[in-house]
């Protein structure tokens, strides 16, 4: 019998890359099919001394980024047409004009009202600003840089006037840290001479008693080897 | 696992982070591909820092990044392309020279096998994978490619097709013939599969 199977339909079964149904019809094949299942067997045999080969890891490891990414890349990162924009530079350019130009006209957009004649006025105008607005400006300027000063001055006597209260506060403690210390150190010496006197007192009395039994035993003692002596020269 | 894509997006948004865990993430599979087809620890080396490095400036192009995986590939396949290229001679007279060495050592190896009674027995694993590095060396390159991204990396045929710019039949024959090719080496040196599968 003459197999019409190829080489290639051996390389899919073995690497899986057919399906089941495909799968099911090949293994029937291998059974009847004496070359292909000698091609199966040698691929296997083949694919499994190839596996037996391992890589062992690098044994260094690689550098990876470590600088920031800038500004402009992250704005290209996150507008996902600048190709685009790119591409079609002479659109982009009409537009950045014609967006300038609108720019213009809102920034020097006129209105009034004039109640006598009931008329409405809209003016843009693209160059050029307006005499009183300029001065306006200047003075806006001068105010402002005034407002500073005094503010930075009223800053200044502000953060010198709370220094001056910290360091007064601080001092007081300190003074009232330093007096509770000294009348506890006198009151705990006036306790140890007390605790001292008490002491004394008692050893004292131990030692009167002490002193008292003492003699006592003696006494008793005396007495003992006088009678004792006694029995002696009875003897 | 992280997914790649997520990697990726973290990146685009300006996290340094998400390129590192991806390069680490890729660093080992990459090395072992390159080392397996330039047979050389250096150069491997250098070829995945090249592809990282190609791949960090060039990731915000990558339209889908669902594609990354054949992307990265694709990128250290070139350079490995490019690099046997640029060193085709060189590295002609080093392979050759390698390979009359071996041939000789193999043919001493081989006759102090006969004298044993189970040779394959003998062979440990650090043996059997430089056997298989010579014998992938003598095939040709276009082979021996097909064979490594087929066996080593799982790729699809169609998939080692798109890397290589050629026809999927043509992927095929190249592995059957590299295969081939391999088999008649691998029985010179007396290597039976049944009898390392067993062993493992």
């Amino acid at each position: 019998m003459k197999c019409d199977k190829t080489k290639e339909d051996v390389f899919d079964y073995f690497y899986n890359e057919i399906s089941e149904k495909e799968k099911a019809e090949f293994k029937k094949h291998v059974t009847k099919c004496g070359s292909c299942r000698r091609a199966l067997k040698e691929i296997e045999t083949t694919s499994r001394v190839l596996q037996t080969w391992k890589v062992p890891e690098p044994d260094v490891h690689f550098v990876f980024a470590q600088e920031k990414v800038t500004w402009t890349e992250r704005i290209k990162g996150l507008i996902p047409s600048f190709e685009l924009l790119r591409r079609h530079a002479a659109v982009t350019f009409a537009g950045s004009i014609a967006a300038v130009f609108l720019l213009f006209s809102i920034a020097n957009f006129k209105a009034s009202y004039n109640a006598d004649t009931g008329t409405i006025m809209i003016s843009t105008s693209v160059f050029g600003v307006p005499e009183d607005q300029f001065y306006l400006e200047l003075v806006d300027k001068y105010v402002n840089e005034q407002m500073n000063a005094l503010f930075n001055a009223f800053e200044q006597r502000n953060f010198e006037m709370m220094d001056a209260m910290f360091a007064e506060n601080e001092n007081y403690q300190r003074e009232q840290i330093y007096d509770l210390m000294t009348s506890l150190d006198r009151d705990w010496q006036l306790q140890r001479q007390v605790d001292l006197e008490h002491v004394g007192s008692s050893l004292q009395t131990i030692y009167d008693i002490n002193g008292e039994q003492l003699d006592n035993t003696i006494k008793f003692f005396a007495d003992l080897f006088q009678y004792a002596g006694i029995r002696e020269i009875e003897r | 696992m992280v997914r790649d894509s997520e990697l990726i997006q973290d990146f685009l948004e300006g996290d340094i982070n998400g390129f590192n865990c991806l390069a680490r993430k890729w660093q080992v599979r990459l090395y072992s591909f390159a080392y397996r087809y330039l047979m050389d620890e250096e150069e491997a080396k250098e070829i995945v820092q090249s592809a990282l490095i190609k791949t960090y400036k060039n990731l915000r192009k990558l339209k889908n990044p669902e594609k990354f995986s054949s992307w990265i590939f694709q990128i250290t396949v070139n350079l490995c392309k490019d690099y046997i290229k640029n060193t085709k001679n060189n590295r002609l007279t080093a392979l050759n020279e390698e390979i009359i060495q071996s041939e000789s050592a193999n043919n001493d190896h081989m006759h102090s096998m006969e004298t044993r009674a189970n040779p394959v027995k003998k062979l440990d694993q650090q043996n059997l994978a430089e056997i298989i590095k010579k014998t992938l060396a003598q095939l040709p390159e276009e082979q021996r490619v097909v064979i490594i991204m087929k066996e080593y990396e799982g790729f699809k045929f169609s998939e080692i097709a798109e890397f290589l710019s050629c026809p999927v039949n043509t992927v095929k024959s190249r592995m059957y013939y590299g295969l081939t090719q391999m088999q008649k080496i691998l029985k010179k040196y007396n290597i039976n599969g049944d009898v390392i599968f067993n062993e493992m």
